[in-house]
């Protein structure tokens, strides 16, 4: 039953990755937008294909170890390609002058890039991702660390972004969509790295135990609370929710 | 005209137009700015008009300044046309608001 709710809530995960993440491509295809490449981008690959393969091998009967393998190596790539966009996304949107955000966006990618080769090279057919967690070595605990950094950043950059967008907002200038945007994409964003914190709990605590299974419910919840703000942030309203702005001359955002 | 120059510009007619020195005309504009959500190296013209109509009188109140509608009006007035909309694309707020189109 846990493993359900599990499957259950990796598979709304993906689905509203999916979903998000091709609606953002096809706006970027008509905006020309880098950033919301990048986010579709990471979207598709991260949360979307790399989630997907992950669980795969769970979901068709009779899978071999050797497709089982690939499905893992593949979801180990994507993931860690969704994971450098987010920080490519972080830096060119809320950081683009700062010299630091580079230098982080660079070590982390740099962090990524090691753990994945290593994770790649320390795989055998016959590990898992999922369940016993004992594929990809300690080089899964370097990938872990980068993407938590990555995450947790956006999610910081989101949360500022939204104060400053709400003190805009009693002045008129700030749309309730808009505002809400910042909000959801930074608790979509803490989630994510509740995510992270049960993966790294689960490399570590007995898989039979009480606790696994207590992880694996607590990582479902925060799966279907990643698929629930993703949809709230970038699902266009059917209804205007803005707030009148200050006057005739004043710039609206773009749209 | 780059947008740290729209707080320049403002911040020098401040201190025109009232007792305020050279620091506390500026210091009084970046908290005013910063009460609105504004960083004064990238804020544009409209919207501070917006802050200078709607913030900046309790400031000025705050400082004992007098007759701060005819100080606003000026500041107003004072203020460039703004930037061409192409250096307006990528702010967060303008990215934001473009990944809730339809």
């Amino acid at each position: 039953m846990i493993k359900l709710i599990g499957l259950f809530g990796i598979a709304a995960f993906v689905a509203a990755s999916v979903v998000v993440g091709v609606r953002i491509l096809m706006l970027a295809y008509r905006t020309r937008g880098l950033p919301e490449t990048i986010l579709g981008t990471q979207l598709v690959f991260g949360g979307g294909l790399g989630a997907a393969f992950a669980i795969l091998p769970r979901l068709v009967p009779g899978v071999s170890e050797t497709a089982t393998y690939w499905f893992h190596q593949s979801s180990a790539t994507l993931n860690q390609i969704g994971f450098v966009m987010v920080g490519y996304f972080v830096w060119r949107v809320f950081r683009p002058n700062e010299a630091w955000a580079r230098g982080l966006v660079a070590l982390c990618t740099l962090g990524l890039t090691v753990g994945l080769a290593g994770e790649l090279a320390s795989r055998s057919i016959g590990d898992t991702v999922m369940g016993s967690v004992t594929g990809g070595g300690d080089w899964v605990w370097l990938s872990l660390a980068t993407r938590f950094t990555l995450y947790g950043w956006a999610a910081f950059e989101s949360f500022r972004y939204w104060g400053v967008m709400r003190r805009r907002q009693v002045l008129g200038l700030a749309e309730q969509a808009t505002v809400d945007r910042f909000f959801y994409w930074g608790l979509s964003n803490v989630a994510i790295e509740g995510i992270w914190v049960g993966m790294a709990l689960r490399r570590v605590v007995d898989i039979e135990s009480a606790a696994a299974s207590w992880l694996e419910i607590v990582t479902a919840v925060l799966a279907f609370v990643v698929a629930w703000t993703l949809w709230k942030a970038f699902f266009p309203r059917q209804r205007s929710l803005s707030k009148p702005t200050a006057a005739a001359g004043d710039l609206e955002v773009v749209s | 005209m780059s947008r740290a120059e729209v707080f320049e510009s403002v911040a020098e007619a401040l201190e025109r137009e009232t007792s305020l020195d050279r620091l506390e005309a500026r210091g009084t504009l970046r908290i005013t700015l910063k009460a609105g959500g504004f960083d004064p190296r990238s804020v544009q013209a409209d919207q501070m008009r917006v802050v200078i109509e709607r913030l900046l009188p309790g400031e000025l109140d705050a400082r004992g300044i007098g007759d701060t509608d005819r100080v606003c009006r000026t500041l107003v007035a004072a203020l460039p046309v703004d930037l061409a909309p192409a250096e307006q694309l990528d702010t967060p707020e303008a990215v934001f608001s473009r990944l809730g189109a339809g």
